[in-house]
């Protein structure tokens, strides 16, 4: 395993490229970006719309593959993964939160909490036990067996996150989770965020086109145009 | 386990959350499983029928039936069929005295006439099947009860007269006072005259109590009648229900009427008494075996017999009836299943819609729980455990119907088989129901489950952009041979006895089925829409070695090549060019190909259609040769220029407006043949090694179901694409089309509505129509009154004034409705230039709606002709679902109607005559003719007399009919050796012969008589045969003193045209006169008479007279096509029964496809009506599109039926009458079932989204 300024990289891209054909037209979405995130960092990705941040994030969530480069979780190179082996991958080393919640609509909390630990080939917790937990930790634990219907937009994006830990990942990946949210609603779920990130040592990346969220992050990635085009750490 | 259960737990509440959606998709299963419970069960009745009670059906325990064959035993009766002699007869009862069995005897096959009598005439003669039977013994084992409660003996034991008297002379009550008073009878009784015809002497005869009911003169008990030829009177003492002799135990009762008369009064009526039926009752301790052998060996020793009486005796026993009908029952129920397998993969389509659109509502949320880890394969695995559930409750309910189904079903189990049946729930068929429904259901729902699997799930980054993805290749293929083979396996089970193909056609169908799917698969890839300029040959990543090689290779060879710019570039650069330019080439090399493949297929089937109307549109005398490459061996320039010409035109239209299709069409068939090929070669080399192998037997077993499987899956995906493009091609009409056929069909409907008020009460619709002229002037001229919004300002196009306010529309719409009611009151009328105005005032009315329809909801069209066409798939495989039901109600309806037809105008109007005459008995044709000769009213007749013949040759070498293809009949083998057994006739006399149309050589001349020549008449037989004018056919005819026969060979003079305008009976293959010797035995002789139809009395009298002569049945050729119709009307019961349940299954898939359509338009309509769009506007929208799908599968059903009408009237002996067969009325209520069953269907679900509010869908959805 490399290890960069005694850091472990748990995320490292090399050269992605991503082309999307629309109609006549070829989208270059996004075009020769390298990044390196670490372990126990939380950093932002931000750029405007179309800037390719989604695009990014699902190439380094391992949901889409890259036209060109190459990318590794945990050491893991999932460039060239079969889509079950990917699926395992995204199981077991990534959460992810999303601005629309993604719940699903069926199930209560407790059972959309415990569904990636009931996926897993070997589950490494009790899914009934952990999902409780989890949603005790974001502080839904009185929401438990309540169904997304019947949540408000700030319980469904934090049952979101519970369910993103399940497993334990060592990458949470966000895209625009206050997106959807009112201003109260998004300063609890970030709350909730930091709070996992200190407590797990989980890394998180977060995709928002909010430069204040951005702004309290450990590092930020500004997208333009499918490249990186500055990287800081903010004040 | 533990996902099992999640999955399980997931798809309930799925289901449940989405209940509509769901009941709709139950219910398509469940009528598919209801209508193979219900003809299982009608299956099931009709075995427990035919194998129970098997000692009452057989009338005995061995029943015995007199033929030629059993010699030594036989005599002739009066009719001249065979009968067992006295001898053997007493040879019998002697041995059933011995062997201490009961025996009766019966006469069964007597064909002869009742007449009616009143006051010593005879008012109506009927003809019937007279069963002489001994009523204190008949039948062994079951009890024949009169309708009053009787039986059968006491109906015979009591004395006639008594109920004579009742019925005579109620004031008389003793038989005594009749004998003793002749002619005294009350005053004024119209049946006092009866006494004076020895009366006293009245025998008892039982008629059945169709004869009662259906016989015109209607004969009931006490009615005096005479019986055939004799003049002794019989009383009628009673009634049996038609049912007591079943179709089973005496078949003549499928076409005739019946009476039973005693056995020992044969004589009195002039008939010889010797019985053509032996019944023996075997006490139960003895084996019916033993009493079989023991009698055969009786007879053998006790009369002059030859041969194998045992093999020649025909007989049946319990023990063979009892197998003989449990086969005929497993026939029944394979054949039933089948039908009912047909309802029940209709239900498959909706099973097949509902698993789309779950996959496709839930496509984010496959796409999450791929985010979480849920593997492609437990995706699949989660839709298809919601698919089973569907599958198990659905064919539950389905069973549930199904049960009281059959229940309902049973009457028409019992008018095709003539059999009483008695209904209970059959858990066989219970079960089989559950199983089918599930096998279909998990089937059909795999590959919408495969799809799920594909979802990508980077869509939850893009919910909005979220598209169904198309299944895997390899897992479609996979799926496609896994349907094939488990649906291969269901058929198997049912066709294996009766049909045996080469497995190797299974495979060579395999490989054609692949090929074509990977064709079509390719085709819609890309092949059907130009190569982009960006793009770049690459192949995954994982294959980088293989594309730079490719590459190489390619920039190798361009290297060589003069290609434009090629030299410049770097050797892979260069390769991608060159495969850049190589796939454009191919690319239009394919779609040309293909364009002018579909284009001759056309081109071929316009010229064929042309060759057949040739002479029916009497285009000209000579019919051009159909099919292109006849035209080619006769040289026709003309023609094969013609086709040319279409070739190219269809071709280059089909390049240029559908590439897709001719993509499609070019991929798909190279695909097939490659495919077909390769499964050739394969099938050839596993042949080789395996046969006689058990793997190899296996195999042939399975064979047949596959192939048929295969078979139906081409035809089917054939329909389904030709549906497919339809759809397409209607997305792309104008909305006016749309509108001007919404508006056609609702003034139909409004005419159709009039016309039929109109014959009974015009001043209704008068006043209806006046109503519609005051109600649409008055809201006509509300128009702009009603609208309180502001004027807009000078200069805007005010869309609300150019479309008219609602007002006008519907006070245009309500005139429209008058003018087309007013124009109803015309057309009525018997004067021709008023139908012209009332025809006049339809097409205004027309015009006036279209217009004001086009103005108004010209958006709404093209939002309907949008969704259709943005959801092709789904709307084509709703109208596979309902036009299947259609097109069988339209041909059981249609060429049913037609076939009756001609059949009827060929007996009545093309037959030389208007009374068939038939006897067995060659010494009663000169009595039959003496009798004709004697009658006034008689205007022509002709005499045939009837002869089996063997053709042993024509010109010198033995016939043969070629056997080829596939398929190898179980039988074929026995029918190669059969012998080529013709029936010829004779005609008496030769000089009032038809004016035949001759294809070739001349007619009969009466010059002809007693020269070896024979006329023929095309058919399928002289076509396989070759026989032409002057060819030499040589017969071998029985005769009674050779055994051998005589061997004689008769000149073809002429041969006469199928369609030739006249046509008389026995004319297919007809001797002159005296050309036989009197030593050959004939069949039949056969007497066509025209009696003047002016007066019904001429008829009535030859009837009595006819009756007169023994052995003789005359039988009216108008009821013997009454008895036709009836015979056709019983085949038809089932298969209409079965057109029903389709068009039922048909109904619940358009009911589901309308519930998803709204479900998935829930969105849509919920912004559509924010913006303004009103809830009837939805709602008439969604009706219109399924009116629309409605009259299309009512076009194509009901055109289905016409073809096959069409080809059946072309290819009968009477091609003119198609006009007249062309039942326009059956086809418009075929059109507007459809519709009505549509609309029927979609209103269920579109009421409610219509008036969903838009809030509720815009929040929640």
């Amino acid at each position: 395993m490399t290890q960069t300024n005694g850091r472990r990289p748990i995320l490292r891209a090399t050269n992605l490229t991503k082309d999307l054909p629309l109609g006549p037209v070829v989208v270059h979405a996004v075009r020769g970006v390298d990044l390196e995130i670490y372990e126990n960092e939380m950093v932002a990705i931000v750029g405007p719309s179309g800037s390719g941040k989604s695009t990014l994030l699902g190439l380094i969530g391992g949901l889409d593959t890259p036209t060109t480069g190459r990318i590794e979780i945990d050491g893991v190179d999932i460039t060239n993964m079969s889509e079950g082996r990917l699926t395992e991958v995204r199981n077991e080393k990534i959460g992810f939160v999303f601005q629309f919640f993604n719940l699903i609509p069926t199930l209560t909390a407790l059972e959309n909490v415990a569904l990636p630990i009931q996926f897993a080939n070997r589950p490494k917790f009790h899914p009934e036990k952990r999902a409780r937990e989890l949603l005790e930790l974001l502080g839904l634990g009185d929401r438990l067996h309540h169904r997304p219907m019947e949540l408000s937009g700030g319980q469904q994006q934090r049952v979101a996150i519970a369910r993103a830990l399940a497993n334990n990942p060592p990458l949470l990946l966000a895209d625009e989770p206050t997106g959807n949210l009112d201003s109260v609603a998004s300063e609890v779920v970030l709350e909730a965020l930091r709070n996992v990130w200190r407590e797990t040592g989980t890394t998180v990346v977060l995709v928002t086109h909010d430069r204040d969220l951005a702004a309290r992050m450990g590092r930020v990635m500004e997208l333009s145009d499918g490249r990186i085009v500055r990287e800081y750490v903010p004040v | 386990m533990r996902l099992l259960r999640f999955f399980f737990i997931h798809s309930l509440r799925d289901m449940w959350r989405n209940r509509t959606r769901t009941l709709f998709a139950l219910i398509c299963v469940a009528t598919g499983v209801a209508a193979v419970v219900a003809l299982r069960s009608l299956a099931f009745m009709v075995a427990d029928e035919l194998t129970s009670n098997l000692a009452q059906m057989n009338r005995g325990d061995i029943r015995l039936a007199a033929t030629r064959n059993a010699v030594g035993l036989v005599d002739r009766n009066t009719s001249g069929w065979a009968a067992f002699s006295t001898e053997a007869v007493a040879a019998m009862r002697d041995w059933a005295r011995q062997e201490g069995v009961e025996i009766t005897v019966a006469r069964a096959n007597w064909v002869t006439s009742i007449r009616q009598m009143v006051q010593g005439q005879t008012v109506k003669t009927t003809a019937v099947l007279a069963l002489a039977i001994e009523p204190d013994l008949y039948p062994f084992y079951d009890s024949i009860t009169l309708e009053d409660g009787r039986t059968l003996a006491e109906a015979f034991a009591g004395h006639a007269e008594t109920a004579l008297a009742a019925r005579v002379a109620p004031s008389l009550s003793a038989i005594g006072a009749l004998s003793a008073a002749p002619g005294a009878g009350a005053p004024g009784l119209a049946w006092a005259t009866y006494p004076t015809y020895r009366i006293s002497n009245a025998r008892p005869v039982v008629i059945s109590s169709n004869l009662r009911r259906e016989s015109a003169a209607g004969l009931a008990e006490g009615d005096i009648v005479r019986i055939g030829a004799s003049d002794v009177l019989y009383v009628v003492t009673g009634v049996v229900p038609a049912s007591a002799e079943s179709i089973l135990s005496t078949p003549q009762t499928a076409l005739l009427d019946f009476i039973y008369v005693p056995f020992s009064d044969l004589g009195v009526l002039r008939e010889r008494p010797l019985p053509d039926q032996v019944f023996i009752k075997v006490p139960l301790e003895r084996s019916v075996e033993a009493v079989d052998a023991s009698l055969i060996a009786y007879l053998e020793s006790h009369l002059q017999t030859e041969g194998d009486l045992d093999e020649k005796l025909s007989r049946i026993t319990i023990v063979e009836l009892e197998e003989e009908n449990a086969e005929t029952a497993d026939v029944i129920d394979d054949m039933i299943l089948v039908m009912g397998l047909s309802s029940l993969l209709i239900g498959g389509i909706g099973i097949i819609n509902t698993m789309l659109v779950v996959v496709s509502r839930r496509t984010l949320e496959i796409a999450v729980l791929k985010t979480l880890g849920l593997k492609a394969y437990r995706v699949t695995a989660l839709f298809l455990v919601e698919a089973a559930l569907m599958g198990l409750i659905g064919s539950l309910f389905g069973v549930a119907l199904g049960v009281l189904l059959s229940y309902l079903v049973k009457s028409v189990g019992e008018q095709a088989f003539g059999l009483t049946l008695v209904w209970r729930p059959y858990p066989e068929a219970m079960l089989s129901g559950l199983f089918l429904g599930m096998v279909i259901t998990v089937l059909f729902g795999f590959l919408p489950t495969l799809v799920a699997g594909q979802v990508r799930p980077a869509i939850v980054l893009r919910p909005n952009e979220a598209q169904m993805p198309a299944a895997g290749l390899l897992q479609t293929l996979v799926t496609l041979l896994v349907m094939i083979g488990v649906l291969g396996l269901l058929v198997s089970s049912i066709v294996n006895d009766t049909i045996t193909i080469d497995p190797v056609y299974m495979i060579v169908g395999g490989g054609a089925l692949v090929g074509l799917f990977l064709g079509v698969i390719v085709a819609n890839l890309g092949v059907g829409r130009p190569i982009p300029d960006y793009y770049v040959f690459r192949l995954p990543r994982r294959f980088e070695r293989l594309e730079n090689w490719i590459t190489g290779a390619a920039g190798g060879v361009a290297g060589v090549l003069p290609v434009k710019g090629g030299r410049g570039l770097e050797r892979r650069e260069r390769g991608r060019a060159a495969i850049t330019l190589g796939l454009r080439a191919l690319r239009q090399t394919v779609l040309l190909y293909g364009a002018l493949a579909l284009g001759a297929a056309l081109a071929s089937g316009v010229m064929l259609i042309v060759a057949e109307s040739w002479r029916p549109l009497q285009l000209g005398e000579t019919k051009p040769a159909g099919a292109i490459w006849t035209a080619y061996e006769q040289g026709a320039a003309v023609w094969i220029g013609a086709w040319a010409l279409l070739t190219g035109v269809f071709g280059l239209l089909i390049r240029w407006y559908g590439r897709a299709l001719a993509s499609v069409i070019a991929l798909g068939t190279l695909g097939a043949t490659a495919g077909g090929g390769i499964g050739l070669l394969a099938g050839r080399a596993l042949s080789g090694l395996l046969d006689g192998t058990a793997f190899w037997q296996t195999l042939s077993a399975q064979a047949t179901g596959i192939v048929l499987v295969e078979g139906a899956l081409a035809l089917l995906g054939a329909i389904f694409v030709g549906y497919w493009l339809l759809v397409w091609a209607i997305g792309k009409l104008p909305p006016v089309v749309l509108i001007g056929v919404v508006s056609v069909v609702v003034l139909a409907v409004v005419a159709a509505i009039g016309a039929t008020v109109a014959a009974r009460a015009p001043l209704a619709i008068a006043a209806v129509a006046a109503l519609g002229v005051f109600s649409g002037a008055w809201w006509w001229q509300r128009k702009g009154a009603s609208n309180p919004l502001p004027s807009p300002p000078p200069g805007w196009r005010d869309s609300a004034a150019s479309a008219g306010p609602a007002a006008a529309t519907l006070g245009t719409v309500l005139l429209s409705v008058a003018l087309v009611l007013a124009g109803v009151l015309l057309a009525i009328t018997q004067v021709i230039w008023l139908r012209w105005a009332g025809a006049a005032a339809g097409a205004v009315a027309f015009v006036l709606l279209w217009r004001a329809l086009s103005r108004r909801f010209s958006v709404d069209a093209r939002l309907i002709l949008r969704e259709m066409s943005g959801r092709r798939t789904r709307v084509a495989s709703t109208l596979l679902g309902l036009s299947v039901g259609i097109a069988g109600l339209s041909l059981v309806s249609l060429t049913t109607g037609a076939v009756s037809h001609i059949l009827e105008f060929q007996l009545s109007e093309r037959a030389e005559g208007n009374l068939l005459v038939v006897t067995r008995a060659p010494q009663q044709a000169a009595a039959i003719r003496q009798t004709l000769d004697g009658l006034d009213g008689i205007e022509h007749y002709a005499q045939f007399t009837t002869y089996r013949a063997v053709l042993e040759a024509v010109n010198g070498e033995p016939p043969r009919f070629e056997h080829s293809g596939p398929f190898n009949f179980a039988n074929s083998e026995e029918a190669e050796e059969d012998p080529f057994v013709m029936i010829l006739s004779q005609r008496s006399s030769l000089e009032e012969l038809p004016a035949y149309e001759m294809a070739s050589g001349r007619r009969l001349l009466p010059s002809d008589a007693g020269k070896n020549l024979i006329m023929v008449r095309e058919s399928f037989v002289t076509a396989h045969l070759g026989i032409r004018a002057g060819d030499r056919l040589q017969y071998r005819f029985r005769t009674r003193s050779d055994p051998d026969g005589l061997l004689l060979e008769l000149e073809v003079v002429g041969v006469v045209k199928a369609q030739s305008a006249q046509a008389g009976f026995g004319d297919q293959f007809l001797l002159p006169p005296d050309t036989l010797p009197r030593t050959v035995e004939p069949l039949n002789i056969v007497t066509v008479v025209q009696v003047n139809e002016e007066d019904p009395a001429y008829m009535d009298q030859t009837l009595a007279a006819l009756a007169d002569v023994p052995g003789a049945v005359a039988i009216e050729l108008g009821a013997l096509t009454q008895l036709l119709k009836n015979l056709l009307e019983q085949l038809n019961a089932i298969p209409t029964l079965v057109a029903w349940l389709a068009l039922l299954a048909g109904t619940a898939i358009i009911a589901n496809t309308v519930a998803l359509a709204t479900q998935e338009r829930r969105r849509q309509i919920g912004v559509m009506k924010a913006v303004g769009l009103k809830g009837w506007r939805v709602l008439g929208m969604l009706v219109v599109e399924n009116g629309l799908i409605g009259l299309l599968a009512g076009l194509i059903g009901a055109g289905v039926g016409l073809l096959v009408t069409v080809a059946v009237v072309l290819a009968s002996q009477s091609p003119e009458q198609l006009r007249e067969l062309l039942e326009l009325s059956t086809i418009a209520w075929l059109i507007l079932l459809g519709i009505g069953v549509a609309i029927g269907a979609a209103m269920l679900s579109a009421w409610g989204a219509a008036a969903e509010k838009p809030m509720n869908v815009l929040r929640y959805e």
